[in-house]
């Protein structure tokens, strides 16, 4: 039935035509293979992020070891805040008396 | 590979999961081998016939299904998956280059039988959807439900423009015929 209403059919049998071409390979799956660019694997994520927890988990166990604290840290800046810590490079800090100065009235008319 | 197993959906699903959990390029390229040929003629009739134009659309085809191939559900077919690619790729190819198709104008360099030569002048009567539809229809072989996968279309919509399609193609080589 089917064949018969193809064979009757100019439309059908230009369908019918157009089915049956193959295109050759020509080593077109080769090409395609040869262009894949595989993303990164898993494991070499893995190699970083396992050296991340290590160096992580040696400074937890330093800090709960040594008795060092946040906040008695947090104290000793504040008490050394005079100059004995200091977090710039001197050159890099601005003398008081020019801050001064340019804070007067004189200066800051010009 | 037997010609049996070409045609098993079992190889092919097995193959797909092979690509899917270790991106097996052996596995991907009996993928291609097996697919290359309907692609790259839906893509050559979609492109007027320019045979170099298929090609290079149907390498981006299968490169975007290798990497997207974890999208695949494995529960449709891959086959309707791989022309929703293809067709999209085609559409991209479209808009980035202002492509405007004449249809009329049978490019150089390409040879085609005397029945794909009219099927070709035919399909020049029809707007991008119509002649997407049929294609994938009449030619892919696809069912109407998974050419409204691949073309992003209601169920509906599909079977009238099927329909609208080879009415128009009928009177095209009616008046060919005169």
């Amino acid at each position: 039935m089917r064949k018969s209403k193809i064979g009757n059919d100019p439309l059908e049998q230009l369908f019918a035509r157009a089915r049956e071409e193959q295109v050759p390979d020509d080593g077109f799956a080769q090409r395609v293979v040869g262009r894949i660019v595989l993303p990164p694997s898993r494991s070499s994520y893995r190699i970083p992020t396992l050296a991340t927890a290590f160096a992580s988990v040696l400074v937890i166990v330093w800090m709960a070891f040594s008795g060092f604290s946040v906040t008695g840290l947090a104290e000793r800046l504040a008490q050394e805040q005079g100059g004995g810590v200091r977090l710039v490079p001197q050159a890099w800090t601005i003398p008081h008396t020019l801050t001064e100065n340019a804070n007067t009235p004189e200066h800051a008319d010009n | 590979m037997t010609k049996t197993d070409r045609h098993n959906p079992v190889t092919e699903l097995w193959l797909v999961q092979r690509v899917k959990r270790s991106g097996d390029r052996a596995a991907f390229g009996e993928l291609v081998e097996r697919y290359q040929s309907p692609v790259r003629r839906y893509l050559a009739h979609l492109t007027a016939g320019d045979r170099f134009r298929a090609d290079d659309l149907a390498q981006e085809t299968f490169l975007k299904a290798f990497t997207a191939i974890r999208q695949f559900s494995g529960l449709g077919s891959f086959r309707a998956w791989l022309f929703r690619i293809a067709y999209r790729t085609f559409l991209d190819s479209c808009r980035s280059a202002r492509f405007t198709q004449e249809l009329d104008k049978v490019t150089s360099g390409c040879e085609m039988s005397f029945g794909i030569a009219t099927l070709q002048s035919a399909l020049a009567c029809l707007d991008d959807t119509e002649r997407n539809v049929i294609l994938l229809s009449a030619v892919e072989q696809l069912s109407h439900s998974q050419i409204a996968h691949v073309a992003d279309m209601p169920l509906g919509t599909v079977k009238s423009v099927v329909a609208r399609a080879k009415t128009k193609l009928r009177e095209y080589l009616k008046n060919e015929e005169l």
